[in-house]
């Protein structure tokens, strides 16, 4: 009996953190700013854009938290592993509705600009990322994830793993891989070229 | 591709590298569509609609400053003997606020923590225990014993429900007699066990030739409303008027939008002299609420002889420790010192578990239950709840704390007392925040007392055990100047401050005296230069401030110099102190003798 209330009180507590955490709609909108990026930049990576379409799933990733909000209960990295979820949703259930991924060909890279580069470098890094952003849509969904993760949102090999699920040797290994399939497929990429 | 840059082929370092910089952002039209979506305007609110507990002082604020602005200028008297009009209606779907208006909505950006206060339980007034039935402090706080209260005391009968719907609790009541208006407060939903907070009514009334419920909220912003959205309707055979929506803040502006999205309702209506006003606002998580047609026949079924029953006690809903007690066969400890502001609401029992939960402050941001049984084990582990938790001390026995800082902090305590476990769960609610220490002098502080929810303003006595709790030493009147009587008073422990509210005996006037400790409501830079003055007093020097703001029919806010409102500020004894004189005594009284309020403080 005293176990049992014990939890139930805990629980029913809980439905009532839930409800007035994010309920709150000061502690929501501190959660959008601190997050909307990192949620942006996801979706933009494993969309692969175009930016209206990434803005609008991001929107909506907000849209349905707002709406899920009683679901949710942890603390502020769970609470982004959650919206990265919801957005995960959305970018599939996006492509499944657009049949084709439409990869953003006309990627602005006017956030690359770097004062301390000279001009000529930065027109190569320019063209070198772009380079690098087209093939990253010859990667499945779940690799791609793994490096949006890792590198756009420079998340550490530990938490990829915790939030894919996965050991971190296994995401560890499977970007090593990935990256020397980049840089071969970079290579023939350039041997067709020359040709 | 461009073959020059494709030239060398990076290694792996360098497509790391790569991988890194793709840093998109989003664009400006992202920003802007995300500062109107519904989430977000709902955060920018008038302070009174998030914090109801403060609804009762500010309603009564309302009708204090803003009637008297419209009863004592020539041209508030020839407007309001012209028709009878509801709602401050303006032209516009866009308000202005003033740099005072916007500087109070922005204010608190930071958590802080509550200090405790001694729970007080109000003596019976001499014209309360008149009444029969009425003469202990919980039965005086009844329905009934508050309303007679009020008829008596403004010579009229008031409108009420004919019978209290199942689901309904009267939450409080104002009146005050010279203005001849009553407003009676309800909780609606009152069963829905989710912890959110209910859906609220409110019904305004008053009897006056020259008064109606427009002037009540004349110069408000936040609830005027854009003339085009009124919509007129009948009460019966009686004119009236209705709008559903209400002015948002815009993040990061000072304009409010109108938006019929929001679920908040209002009708007033007339009945020769006597005028009425309905506000509704409903908890959103409730789907079916009350509408247009819901409404209207409620105001047509308002009685002034209601039906009088005897209501059982209802488990879900108990007004009182000693109900809780009877209904449970429990005796119950409950506290003595609580965080300031955050008062018993009331009472639950789940005979399922015979546990009986205590529930306070507003949106039952303090719970405790308690039920009988053998000592919780502490080294349970929680599970998948991320607290940190440690054992600690409680009157020499252990008890269990836990807490977690996240988006919303809360905290909560669990301890075993004469065989009765008790746990105490808190959730910071708008930006409060109490600690571990306050958290046990809480529980340890828990004796048998009868505690129930105080439906009326704060009482005089009360003042001392505030400033001992934001550790101010407030001026006080020696003797409260002839013609004025105190009628209430504020805390606050964001900016350590307390404020004393005086009313006018002779006049349609208020005088607000606030004090703080630190200088954040002092800013005279929110009123226009040309009307304050470098004044002198005694040694300090200080601020003389004449005029106020005045909301326009294009939404805009016009400074009016001759508005009867007039202001004093200086600092003194290390506290930041504000006389403020508003009605007609403000239009009669100069400089001097806001000095000589401000010299008989001591």
């Amino acid at each position: 009996m005293t176990e049992n209330t014990t939890m139930r009180s805990v629980k029913r507590w809980f439905s009532k953190e839930r409800t007035s955490s994010l309920w709150d709609t000061d502690a929501f909108t501190r959660l959008y700013e601190k997050t909307y990026l990192s949620v942006f930049r996801y979706v933009y990576g494993l969309s692969g854009g175009p930016q209206q379409e990434a803005e609008d799933l991001t929107a909506g990733t907000y849209a349905r938290a707002w709406k899920a909000r009683q679901h949710f209960n942890g603390n502020d990295q769970a609470a982004l592993g959650w919206l990265l979820r919801i957005a995960r949703n959305l970018v599939i259930d996006s492509a499944r509705r657009n049949k084709v991924r439409n990869l953003d060909e006309d990627f602005n890279t006017e956030w690359l600009v770097d004062p301390n580069q000279a001009p000529e470098l930065d027109i190569i890094a320019r063209e070198q990322i772009k380079t690098i952003w087209l093939m990253l849509g010859s990667l499945s969904e779940e690799i791609r994830e793994m490096l949006v993760l890792r590198y756009m949102l420079g998340w550490q090999i530990k938490q990829v793993a915790e939030h894919l699920g996965m050991s971190e040797n296994s995401v560890s290994v499977t970007i090593r891989r990935t990256l020397q399939r980049l840089q071969r497929d970079w290579n023939q990429l350039q041997e067709k070229d020359n040709e | 591709m461009n073959k020059q840059n494709m030239a060398t082929v990076p290694d792996k370092n360098r497509i790391e590298d790569l991988l890194t910089k793709i840093q998109p952002v989003p664009s400006g039209n992202f920003h802007k569509k995300m500062e109107q979506v519904h989430w977000r305007i709902e955060q920018v609110q008038p302070r009174e609609i998030k914090n109801k507990s403060r609804l009762k002082l500010t309603v009564a604020m309302f009708v204090l400053l803003i009637i008297t602005t419209f009863t004592v200028t020539p041209q508030g008297r020839a407007w309001a003997q012209e028709v009878m009009q509801f709602f401050r209606k303006i032209n516009s779907a866009t308000v202005q606020l003033s740099d005072e208006q916007t500087k109070q909505m922005y204010e608190i950006n930071t958590q802080y923590d509550l200090p405790l206060v001694p729970v007080f339980v109000p003596t019976v007034s001499p014209e309360m225990a008149a009444i029969a039935g009425c003469e202990t402090p919980q039965k005086s706080q009844s329905y009934r014993c508050q309303i007679a209260l009020a008829e008596s005391k403004l010579g009229f009968d008031l409108k009420e429900l004919p019978e209290k719907p199942i689901d309904w609790e009267f939450k409080s009541i104002y009146f005050n007699i010279d203005l001849d208006i009553a407003v009676i407060s309800y909780d609606l939903d009152v069963k829905r066990t989710d912890y959110t907070s209910a859906s609220s009514l409110v019904l305004t009334q008053g009897i006056s030739s020259t008064l109606n419920s427009s002037n009540l909220y004349g110069n408000n912003p936040w609830d005027a409303v854009p003339v085009d959205k009124v919509e007129p309707i009948s009460i019966g055979t009686h004119k009236g008027e209705y709008i559903k929506g209400r002015f948002y803040g815009v993040p990061d502006t000072n304009m409010l939008r109108w938006s019929d999205e929001f679920k908040e309702q209002r009708l007033a209506w007339s009945e020769g002299t006597r005028w009425y006003m309905i506000a509704f606002w409903p908890n959103p998580n409730v789907a079916d609420t009350m509408g247009r047609d819901q409404l209207i026949h409620l105001a047509e079924s308002l009685v002034t002889s209601p039906i009088e029953t005897t209501e059982p006690v209802n488990p879900d809903h108990l007004t009182s420790i000693s109900d809780a007690e009877k209904i449970s066969g429990l005796d119950l400890k409950t506290p003595t010192l609580l965080p300031l502001d955050i008062d018993f609401s009331y009472a639950r029992y789940f005979p399922d578990e015979q546990l009986v939960r205590f529930i306070y402050g507003p949106n039952e941001s303090l719970t405790i239950d308690a039920w009988e049984g053998g000592p919780v084990d502490y080294k349970k582990p929680l599970g998948k709840y991320e607290f940190t938790c440690n054992i600690v001390n409680m009157n020499g026995n252990d008890a269990f704390y836990c807490f977690f800082e996240g988006t919303n902090p809360r905290s909560f305590l669990w301890w075993h007392s004469n065989g009765i476990n008790y746990q105490m769960y808190y959730d910071s609610f708008s930006r409060w925040q109490i600690d571990r220490e306050k958290m046990l002098l809480i529980a340890e502080s828990m004796q048998d007392i009868d505690d129930f929810p105080k439906k009326n303003g704060r009482t005089y006595e009360q003042v001392v055990i505030y400033e001992q709790a934001l550790g101010i030493d407030a001026k006080k009147f020696s003797n409260v100047p002839a013609g004025w009587v105190y009628a209430n008073f504020w805390g606050d422990p964001y900016s350590q401050c307390i404020g004393l509210i005086y009313t006018s005996t002779t006049r349609q006037s208020t005088l607000v005296i606030d004090q703080c400790k630190t200088d954040k409501r002092f800013d005279v830079s929110v009123f226009p230069f040309w009307s304050t003055k470098r004044v002198k007093l005694g040694d300090a020097k200080g601020y003389y401030i004449v005029g106020d703001f005045v909301l326009a029919d294009d939404g805009k806010q016009v400074w009016n110099p001759t508005s009867p409102r007039k202001q004093l500020y200086w600092q003194e004894d290390g506290l930041w102190i504000q006389i403020s004189l508003y009605g007609e005594e403000a239009l009669l009284s100069d400089k001097e003798d806001l000095i000589s309020f401000a010299e008989s403080l001591k």
